[in-house]
């Protein structure tokens, strides 16, 4: 046998013996080839660094939106602002809660029209940014800017920013601006021989709660509450720690004979503190026969001192 | 032992002629259906592609970087186009807006581009984001003349994609 006759016997008994793994093998490389292809032909997805995250709370454990209520809220606020930058005022107040329209604009249209009137001065844009969420309430920081990409800024840059809390009311999310947030009614009292106090209610932004308190000096004499020549005259008790309010720093509060007067204590407090507060303490209630505004020291010429507590908590 | 080598050898030999025969016939393939499509010219293919491996590789970079570098690289790619005298690249990257209210023309835009200095160096103040966009401070200098006038400028920014942005800025009139 010649060496061609056994190269190509050779050859013949190696496909006879090896053809079949030979086959598979190709058809398996390429399977393997053709999807190498198919994959590098598809587009490559490129992601960026981004720290945008609108939807995403600001304040640590501030909560999340739900999923289900992103869009929905960002289309509630896209329709709410293009209502004021066009001056639809009727429609963009009618998005309004309706604890937002009394406490605000004393449900006067032409109130939220000033206020509209004030912001939307040309057309505007705006981004929003979840800031905190408590108990299916959302709150948001919506920031007002002139269209600096149409201007480039030449007209100004000056980005004004308010916290909008959203909320479902009758199964639709409605908007508390300009940083309120709810009122909620408490009708507590509490009673001694001299004084009566009833807390009504109070009005809450993110950063503040203010009491709608009514005093009535049940008494012939004066009753000095606040005037500034003792510390913390008016405290909010929160559990872990008292907080004076802050509308009485340079204001007296004295009640004369029988006078029954209506004010507002503010206390500094926020909404997502999760602190619950238990009760207005009037810390140093200061009898007097008379009162003039040059005693210094009501404290020590009162017939009587003592602090008086109102519960908030109490049924 | 040794016939089992050998057989081993051949399988290898068989499989790489037999990739070597397809990649050449896709290789192949692929080509003539470039070709068919630009009518087979391969010079601008070639520009084309190398074109696109640079713009990719520019996009890649870009991708990795922070939002403040890709700011800092957006508007850099806008003055270089004004040293270069390239304005109608630099009036193609502004917003349009902005264009129709103050540069209607690209003749407008090349006309107060002059004030800008030859050789420019940006001092960047801050960069701030305002939604999906951004607001950079820039003060422009003379690179070589630190006699001329400081041009202190609002730049807003906006991202499309990767290396895909819209200008505007503030403009003196």
């Amino acid at each position: 046998m010649n060496i061609n006759s056994r190269i190509t016997m050779a050859i013949r008994n190696f496909f006879k013996k090896y053809g079949r793994i030979i086959i598979v093998v190709a058809i398996i490389w390429l399977i393997i080839f053709i999807i190498n292809q198919y994959l590098k032909r598809i587009p490559k997805e490129i992601s960026m660094i981004n720290t945008y995250a609108p939807d995403t709370a600001i304040i640590d454990d501030g909560g999340n939106v739900p999923k289900k209520y992103v869009d929905t809220i960002n289309q509630t606020v896209e329709k709410y602002f293009n209502y004021c930058n066009n001056k639809n005022y009727e429609q963009a107040y009618n998005m309004l809660t309706s604890q937002c329209k009394e406490y605000l604009y004393g449900n006067d249209l032409s109130i939220f029209k000033e206020y509209v009137d004030s912001i939307f001065t040309q057309t505007k844009i705006y981004n929003l940014q979840n800031y905190s969420n408590v108990d299916n309430v959302y709150v948001y920081d919506l920031i007002i800017l002139d269209d600096i990409e149409a201007t480039g800024t030449t007209e100004g840059y000056e980005p004004y920013k308010e916290k909008i809390t959203l909320r479902k009311e009758n199964n639709e999310f409605k908007i508390s601006n300009q940083g309120y947030i709810e009122s909620k009614t408490y009708n507590k009292y509490a009673e001694d021989e001299n004084l009566k106090v009833t807390v009504k209610s109070k009005d809450v932004s993110y950063t503040r709660e203010g009491y709608n308190v009514t005093l009535t000096n049940k008494t012939d004499k004066y009753i000095v509450i606040v005037d500034n020549t003792l510390s913390k005259e008016i405290t909010l008790n929160l559990g872990d720690q008292k907080r004076g309010a802050v509308n009485f720093s340079n204001a007296s509060l004295v009640l004369r004979p029988g006078e029954t007067r209506k004010e507002v204590f503010i206390f500094d407090k926020f909404y997502d503190d999760q602190k619950d507060p238990t009760t207005i303490c009037l810390e140093d209630v200061r009898i007097l026969d008379e009162y003039k505004e040059t005693n210094l020291d009501t404290a020590g010429t009162a017939n009587r001192m003592y602090s008086y507590d109102i519960s908030l908590t109490q049924k | 032992m040794d016939k089992k080598v050998i057989n081993i050898l051949l399988v290898i030999v068989v499989l790489i002629l037999l990739a070597i025969n397809i990649k050449i016939f896709i290789n192949n393939h692929e080509e003539k259906a470039d070709e068919d499509q630009n009518g087979g010219i391969e010079n601008i293919m070639v520009q084309k592609d190398e074109q696109e491996d640079t713009q990719n590789v520019i996009t890649d970079k870009v991708a990795d970087m922070t939002e403040r570098s890709r700011m800092q690289t957006y508007f850099g790619t806008f003055i270089s186009y004004i040293e270069e005298k390239d304005y109608e690249s630099a009036y193609e990257l502004l917003n349009e807006n902005f264009k129709n209210n103050y540069f209607k023309t690209l003749e407008q835009f090349e006309t107060y581009m002059q004030r800008y200095p030859k050789d420019i160096a940006v001092e960047y103040k801050s960069i701030e984001r305002q939604g999906e966009l951004f607001v950079l401070t820039v003060e422009i200098k003379d690179v070589f003349n630190s006699d001329t006038q400081v041009i202190n400028q609002r730049v807003v920014i906006r991202e499309l994609g990767v290396n895909q942005f819209t200008i505007s800025f503030q403009v003196e009139e």
